[in-house]
């Protein structure tokens, strides 16, 4: 279970993040409602370490995030940007999806029996799994360039689940999109739901009515599980 | 005649070539280390790198090849006997300030979200820098340093300057044999040199193209 415990941040004094607390349990989703500056966006760049808090604790989990403009590295296809990162950390895909585990480990194991000479740790068969799980599997070769909004999404989203989070965390994820692309992603949070914890800071409250386990609005750096919201 | 004249130039364009080469040798790897002294979070040696940029930038590429042949004679007492070297140490430190720069621009115009991508994903600076950020520098420095190349090539007829037998210095020889074109013929040579290098970085921006 993800816990976080009086989490603050400041810069000269003024509280962006206002001693939040909260709790999540696997599978559960967290929306967060809130302004443009409400400290939304700098609590989820705390959660996935790109802030360091002032103080307050983070435990139970580790975390993956969906930028708000995607970030995909351009020089790589769908598919060489969810390799990337489990190649140089040489994480080890083989056992990944069977009962032992459901997250990547560490590989100590060159060239165990069995294992593929292309693909000895299984990270390309893992990724395309994954890209054919957000329905792009017939777009792993092509760049970010040549990807739509919504593609390169689902691509950021795909590359996020590959190291297997325990909270993955969505950035604002439908307000670069237009509405039949916003549709079919709230349908892919909602597949993602069933296996994933997830914490999605939006604006739109209809993504918020369709998959939040849990409701919260920021304001002024505070979260509020008690506000109604409409 | 106009083979011995083309001979004559040509034994003096590998000189052209010598400097153009081995500048970029020196020079391309010179650039990257000035521009993180330059970006360096330590005050003192981001002010000493972004002087040394200012001081070469601001004075003429002649007047530092003449810096470079005389100035250790004079202050050490070890003159410079070997002018080629001379002329590649100027070219090499005047072009890496150059370069310098332009790895800077490119660095700096990397969105930030690129690093931050690459930190979530558990990646430490330097393999973002190397894996990720690198290719974007050179895609992004790519037309800049094309147009460095090019003005370089017609750069090394200075290192006559300092008595360096480039092209430039054949053709004056003839000149004052009262043959004056092989002057601009020699100009000849330096087009179809920075044509090969249009044609290099147009095939080098295909190859970058994503990024």
């Amino acid at each position: 279970m993800l816990e976080v415990k009086d989490l603050c941040k400041s810069f000269k004094n003024i509280y962006a993040v206002d001693h939040v607390n909260f709790t999540l349990d696997r599978g559960e989703t967290l929306v967060i409602i809130g302004q443009s500056g409400s400290g939304k966006t700098t609590l989820l760049r705390m959660l996935n370490g790109l802030e360091t808090p002032t103080s307050g604790e983070i435990s139970g989990g580790t975390f993956g995030l969906v930028f708000q403009d995607f970030n995909l590295f351009p020089q790589y296809t769908a598919l060489g940007n969810l390799m990337l990162a489990p190649r140089l950390l040489r994480r080890d895909y083989r056992k990944v999806g069977t009962s032992e585990t459901s997250s990547p480990a560490v590989s100590s194991d060159r060239n165990s029996p069995g294992s593929s000479r292309t693909d000895p740790l299984g990270i390309e068969a893992y990724a395309r799994q994954l890209l054919e799980k957000v329905g792009l599997g017939a777009k792993a070769d092509d760049y970010p360039d040549e990807l739509s909004g919504g593609q390169k999404q689902r691509v950021a989203i795909a590359r996020a689940l590959m190291l297997g989070p325990d909270v993955l965390c969505f950035d604002e994820p439908t307000s670069a999109l237009d509405p039949q692309t916003t549709s079919e992603m709230v349908e892919i949070l909602r597949q993602l739901k069933k296996e994933q914890a997830m914490i999605i800071v939006t604006h739109n409250m209809d993504v918020c009515a369709e998959l939040a386990d849990k409701k919260a609005v920021m304001q002024d750096g505070r979260l509020s599980f008690d506000t109604i919201i409409a | 005649m106009l083979v011995k004249v083309t001979l004559e130039l040509l034994a003096g364009f590998r000189y052209n070539l010598i400097v153009f080469f081995a500048t970029l040798v020196f020079a391309i790897p010179l650039g990257m280390v000035i521009t993180f002294g330059e970006m360096s979070p330590i005050r003192p040696i981001r002010a000493f790198f972004r002087l040394a940029v200012w001081l070469i930038r601001g004075m003429p590429l002649m007047l530092q090849l003449f810096i470079v042949l005389y100035v250790p004679g004079l202050v050490f007492g070890m003159p410079f006997r070997q002018r080629l070297t001379a002329a590649l140490i100027a070219f090499s430190v005047n072009y890496a300030a150059y370069f310098a720069e332009i790895y800077r621009g490119a660095i700096e115009s990397i969105p930030p979200g690129q690093w931050e991508a690459g930190k979530v994903l558990g990646l430490s600076r330097s393999k973002v820098f190397f894996h990720i950020i690198l290719f974007q520098v050179v895609r992004r420095s790519l037309p800049a340093l094309g147009n460095e190349f090019i003005t370089l090539v017609k750069d090394t007829s200075l290192a006559r300057v300092i008595a360096v037998p480039e092209m430039l210095m054949k053709a004056t020889e003839f000149t004052m044999k009262g043959l004056i074109w092989p002057l601009f013929y020699s100009g000849l040579f330096y087009l179809v040199a920075t044509a090969a290098l249009e044609v290099l970085f147009k095939r080098l921006e295909r190859r970058f193209a994503h990024g």
